[in-house]
């Protein structure tokens, strides 16, 4: 199957653009069957850990498909599923799930259509994923990947084909939605919710309690819910003050 | 149950009334006794057609509608945890224990925890590593537990500052058949009788928390980290966003949807679209975002 093809009908469905609508369910129908027809036939490799390694016995790491390298760091009542990929010097704190499926639901009038995952999760070298947080792995045949020396704080959600950059920070309580990009020394801060599709740019900051629903970017500070400028959004905020009715 | 039984709690019985349920104000329980503290709760007595009884203050006793039962005490909190635990302790008005009982179909990781009594597992449930299952919880048939999830969370319930009201969890959690839940979901055991339910064919992506006593409808979508306060009532086919909050007993009509980071505070009316913190309509926050371009 076509990327570009995939692509180009999954913005149509996002747009909600009546005509190619049908084609997108058609296609996605379609895509499913062919997962269901052609399961992954391929056996997964034993796991393999490292040397160097510390697993705390209480963590659970499936009996196949993970790859974890040297000196990494697993502790008590992590999950890590099958298709995952730890680089070396990798940390996973408490309660943190890795790997687990994509969620991703369709709905076809009354029926919601839920689709296999088949790709893979990778996290770099150094990256740290704290305390029950959950990391999703790829859909279709691509990986969803934590980037070198990146840190993510607690209860944080990433899901399926996210691409997070080398040195990033996403603090405590954000969720970063499918398919969004993430780039280098980006900063996500406390609570932010990022749209599907976006691209945060290079050294971008997104300010805390954010909700981004465009692209962010590089160098840029965001703020506020729905996110503009930062200091556009102090400058509304002064004049609300400023005011003895507010603007709404 | 008629509040005239319970004359170890005291105070003044003005009207007596026959009630099934407890609950709060804000809540979706019928024929139920509730407790009021705060005179900003009065104007939903009037709204609400639920409410069968009410205990609260001598202060504000006047403005009860005279078709509910009143009675008149010191402490509304205290008198009401009281009733609550005298019910729990006569075994016959909240759910009663059983024996568990968990389907041979059914695979369950050696890494879950499932508690001793009073569990439930239909045919073909997947229940994945690090989940664990609290007492008086029913799971219909085919669903898909993941890692982390914890169902029925029980931390007890305070209601007041003074630490001596505290009331016990006496509910459970219903789930239908073929729901979805994903990782480290939280869903709480309900405080009262009505049990935390959530219905057939809903989808829970991960971090999702669901308060006790909530009631989520048939085929909704609920997407990651998005948090569901108590007793709120969501109906079907409903989609809340990531990272929403939809706050304490709010209801949610038929086919809603509620856009990412959004928190909804009011009453959301079938079929619209609410966007923002606080939410509102999504169209007028739009126009109302495109001033600042």
């Amino acid at each position: 199957m076509k990327k570009g093809v995939s692509r180009f009908l999954r913005k149509a469905y996002r747009f909600g653009k009546d005509m190619a609508k049908p084609f997108a369910y058609i296609f996605f129908a379609a895509q499913e069957y062919y997962l269901r027809k052609h399961p992954d036939k391929e056996k997964l490799p034993v796991t393999v850990i490292g040397e160097g390694s510390k697993i705390h016995p209480r963590a659970f790491i499936a009996k196949q498909g993970v790859v974890i390298g040297r000196n990494c760091l697993i502790e008590a009542d992590a999950v890590i599923l099958e298709h995952t990929i730890l680089e070396d010097n990798v940390r996973v704190m408490q309660g943190s799930v890795i790997g687990s499926d994509g969620f991703v639901r369709l709905k076809v009038g009354k029926h919601i259509i839920s689709r296999h995952s088949r790709g893979k999760l990778i996290i770099r070298s150094g990256a740290i994923i704290g305390p029950h947080c959950c990391v999703d792995r790829a859909f279709w045949r691509s990986n969803t990947v934590v980037g070198n020396h990146s840190v993510l704080g607690s209860n944080i959600y990433v899901a399926h084909d996210v691409y997070i950059g080398d040195k990033c920070i996403i603090f405590t309580g954000a969720m970063l939605a499918g398919r969004a990009k993430v780039d280098d020394e980006a900063t996500v801060g406390f609570n932010c919710s990022v749209s599907n599709d976006l691209i945060i740019g290079k050294r971008a900051i997104v300010f805390p309690g954010s909700v981004v629903t465009k692209d962010v970017p590089p160098g840029a500070m965001v703020s506020g819910n729905f996110a503009i400028n930062h200091s556009k959004h102090m400058l509304i905020l002064r004049e609300i003050a400023s005011q003895s009715v507010g603007i709404l | 149950m008629r509040l005239s039984e319970f004359t170890n709690v005291g105070g003044r019985l003005v009207r007596d009334k026959e009630f099934s349920s407890l609950g709060r104000v804000r809540d979706w329980q019928k024929n139920r006794l509730v407790f009021i503290t705060d005179s900003k709760e009065l104007d939903l007595l009037n709204r609400d057609q639920n409410i069968s009884a009410v205990i609260t203050y001598e202060s504000l006793a006047k403005y009860i509608p005279e078709s509910l039962g009143l009675l008149i005490v010191d402490n509304p909190e205290k008198a009401f945890s009281k009733i609550h635990l005298t019910l729990m302790a006569r075994k016959d008005f909240y759910p009663r224990d059983f024996k568990n009982d968990i389907s041979s179909d059914a695979v369950i990781h050696e890494t879950a925890v499932i508690s001793d009594n009073s569990v439930r597992i239909g045919r073909n449930c997947r229940i994945g590593p690090k989940a664990f299952i609290g007492p008086h919880t029913e799971i219909g048939d085919g669903v898909t537990i993941g890692p982390g999830t914890i169902i029925g969370a029980d931390w007890g319930n305070l209601i007041s500052n003074d630490s001596d009201i505290f009331l016990a969890r006496a509910g459970g959690v219903k789930i239908g058949k073929k729901v979805w839940l994903h990782c480290n979901c939280v869903i709480e055991r309900s405080i009262f009788g009505g049990l935390t339910e959530i219905g057939d064919y809903t989808y829970l992506d991960s971090l999702v928390s669901v308060g006790a006593g909530a009631k989520i409808g048939r085929a909704c979508i609920i997407v990651a980290a998005a948090i569901i306060g108590q007793s709120a009532c969501l109906d079907d086919e409903i989609w809340v966003g990531p990272n929403a909050v939809i706050a304490e007993g709010v209801r949610v009509g038929r086919k809603g949807s509620i856009s990412l980071g959004s928190v909804v505070i009011d009453d959301v009316p079938a079929g619209k679209k609410v966007t923002g913190n606080f939410a509102v309509d999504h169209m007028k926050f739009i126009d109302f975002m495109r001033r600042f371009k």
